[in-house]
């Protein structure tokens, strides 16, 4: 009898870690395209005798891809495969959700199976790269995000901030609120966070001084019903127009009939009605400069010398942008939008600097 | 500071209380009966993830709320059940089968929405209408309380009403007194020729369709989308508010509540730009329960054979 149950539960334990097994993989594995390994030998020597004709892509994103963050990676990534550099085919496979304890892991296996030029991860799998990087010489590191060190070499340590436009989108919530009051709701006290967050206040600031604003951490990366409860105490306060730096207040603006903006992406289509504006992130700028710095070590035979600092691409330089007014144009009144364009231009032409504040905000 | 007594501030501090208290007592009623059966059920995390998602989907899919509560609670029994197959009929650890559960539930949840909404993005990210708010004739329109009280998610009012039926349940009936019997001294109930099984499976059963409606509260009733793990540790609390409600239905009431008003003042406090640390808030439910389960550790109140599989000798 004893030796019968211990079998069962044997077996059912076994039954289990297969089931488990057998469902790892398939959130782990590359969901989107998968690459087709083709039999051309790898391009060893620096400098090669035929040019490449395509550069594949392999990335691990840090959560799911709905966070805005890869998101607009994805949209940026999507914009280069439309408009590729040097004529090259770009490919590229993901894995998403994955906890920096597995990150070296995941990284290990896309880097050994040999078919990535270049593997993109987040910033808070630095250590990873740091330990990766120097075995796979010919493969393009680079890790994006705040809170890491430099490594340098071939690995590259990149970063996006939107105060610029969050600057501009202040302007327009500074001009059309009417209780002077507004809000951001925003998750951690963190350089990318704050960063727009504060350029939103002096944005609004600049056009009415007596501007009020309250920001609410949610201490979350991802928490749309706590995102709502925030919104909804900022609007009992007297707040009409919140700059949703997480999700949750599109919600809570639509019930009470108040506006918003969108964060990282042209979030309009999440909810048209409330979102007037969204200060965008445009990774456009970095995916192209990696596969350049790839291309130059791999045709040319320049080698990999990371600069020892985040590299950065400003709004001058096509990092950021603000989002179109989509069904607002109609609202916004015609010379806010004028007085927007006009800061727009004199950002661009270096008249106007935006600082870019990333301690905690602070009325 | 003078603002944080303007009426509407506080009137909708105690909304949001009573809003951000319905999942937690969702889950914690349930956890409730399913702990006084004697089975600590650690997996209600996974279950409220597994109800948010499919109460989420039935609805995205057919257009009825209502639809995805069931679907959202019956998902929630489903799971209940696995974790009574587990523990009462392997009679496996009970700490280690509830924390499988979670990991189980929270890889089904992730790959089930990546099956269904393939490949998207923040952009269209899928989103419904929740519930709309009840209304009551007259009562609604009451000044401050009509707006606290009587303009709530009909989701809440199940909640609210959950406790006194869960009360009568246990301390009124027999099956409760069997059930309370079951945790408290199993073997008894077994020399009674009732079986232990049955009682700690219709507990489980009952604590999983507790926690998956709660689940579908916040897709539902709160955000109306879903991304993986929305619960953000929710269940975890709710299991922590038992201990803190001593296993009492009321008590629970009143802990769940309590909670939510923490949570809701933490948030009015930051919307108001007080200069309170907002971290010190967020860690004040935990610091309370630890406070509470080391003064309370006498006059504890948890059922005898909780987390302990019965066996026949």
């Amino acid at each position: 009898m004893v030796t019968k149950k211990t079998w069962v539960i044997l077996l059912l334990v076994l039954l289990f870690g297969m089931i488990l097994t057998a469902c790892a993989p398939q959130v782990e594995e590359p969901v989107v395209e998968e690459p087709v390994v083709e039999e051309v030998p790898e391009v060893e020597e620096p400098v090669a005798e035929e040019l490449p004709t395509e550069v594949r892509f392999g990335v691990i994103f840090i959560s799911p891809v709905e966070e805005p963050w890869n998101t607009a990676w994805m949209q940026a990534y999507n914009r280069v495969v439309e408009d590729p550099p040097l004529g090259l085919e770009v490919s590229m496979t993901y894995t998403e959700n994955v906890a920096p304890p597995d990150a070296e892991r995941v990284l290990r296996e896309y880097a050994e199976s040999g078919n990535y030029d270049i593997l993109w991860a987040h910033s808070a799998f630095g250590e990873a790269v740091e330990v990766l990087a120097p075995q796979f010489p010919d493969i393009a590191w680079i890790y994006a995000g705040s809170g890491n060190e430099p490594i340098g070499d071939n690995a590259y340590f990149a970063d996006v901030f939107i105060h610029e436009p969050a600057y501009l989108a202040g302007m327009i919530a500074g001009s059309l609120t009417e209780t002077n009051k507004l809000g951001a709701v925003a998750a951690f006290p963190f350089p990318n966070v704050n960063g727009p967050v504060n350029a939103f206040y002096d944005g609004a600031k600049s056009v009415n001084p007596d501007i009020d604003m309250s920001v609410t951490y949610i201490e979350s990366w991802f928490d749309p019903v706590s995102g709502r409860e925030a919104a909804t105490a900022q609007i009992a306060t007297g707040v009409d127009i919140i700059y949703a730096e997480r999700f949750g207040p599109f919600e809570a603006a639509q019930e009470a009939g108040i506006l918003a903006f969108g964060h990282f992406l042209d979030q309009h289509s999440m909810a048209p009605d409330v979102v007037v504006a969204s200060p965008m992130a445009l990774w456009d700028a970095n995916i192209r400069n990696i596969i350049q710095v790839w291309w130059d070590y791999t045709v040319n035979g320049v080698p990999y010398d990371a600069p020892m600092e985040r590299i950065i691409f400003s709004f001058v330089e096509g990092g950021s942008q603000l989002s179109p007014y989509h069904g607002f144009a109609d609202v916004i009144p015609q010379e806010v939008q004028d007085m927007v364009e006009e800061t727009r231009q004199q950002i661009l032409s270096g008249e106007l600097e935006i600082p870019l504040r990333t301690e905690a905000f602070e009325q | 500071m003078n603002n944080f007594f303007q009426t509407t501030i506080i009137v909708g501090l105690f909304a949001s209380t009573i809003r951000i208290a319905t999942p937690f007592l969702f889950a914690s009623i349930g956890e409730l009966v399913t702990e006084r059966s004697g089975v600590l059920n650690l997996g209600i995390e996974g279950i409220l993830q597994i109800g948010a998602l499919v109460g989420f989907l039935i609805t995205f899919r057919t257009g009825s709320h209502w639809l995805g509560v069931f679907g959202a609670g019956f998902s929630g029994i489903v799971l209940g059940i696995f974790m009574g197959w587990m523990v009462t009929t392997l009679k496996l650890n009970q700490t280690v089968s509830g924390l499988a559960l979670n990991l189980l539930a929270g890889g089904i949840a992730f790959y089930w929405f990546r099956v269904v909404f393939a490949d998207v993005g923040a952009e269209n990210l899928p989103n419904l209408r929740i519930f709309q708010t009840a209304r009551f004739p007259i009562l609604s329109d009451i000044p401050y309380i009509g707006t606290i009280f009587f303009r709530q998610q009909w989701l809440t009012y199940l909640a609210f009403l959950s406790v006194p039926v869960v009360s009568y349940f246990l301390y009124r009936t027999r099956v409760g007194l069997q059930l309370r019997c079951t945790g408290e001294n199993p073997r008894a109930v077994d020399m009674k020729g009732l079986s232990v099984a049955k009682h700690q499976y219709g507990a489980l059963a009952f604590g999983g369709f507790m926690a998956g409606v709660g689940g579908s509260f916040l897709t539902l009733a709160s955000s109306g989308m879903f991304i993986p793990e929305i619960q953000a540790g929710r269940g975890w609390i709710a299991i922590a508010l038992v201990i803190f409600g001593n296993w009492i239905p009321w008590r629970i009431l009143v802990v769940a509540l309590f909670f939510g008003l923490i949570e809701a003042v933490q948030l009015t406090l930051q919307a108001l730009n007080a200069n309170v640390p907002h971290q010190l808030l967020l860690a004040l439910p935990y610091l309370l329960t630890i406070i509470a389960l080391c003064t309370a550790a006498g006059r504890s109140r948890s059922p005898l054979h909780l987390g302990l599989p019965y066996k026949r000798e």
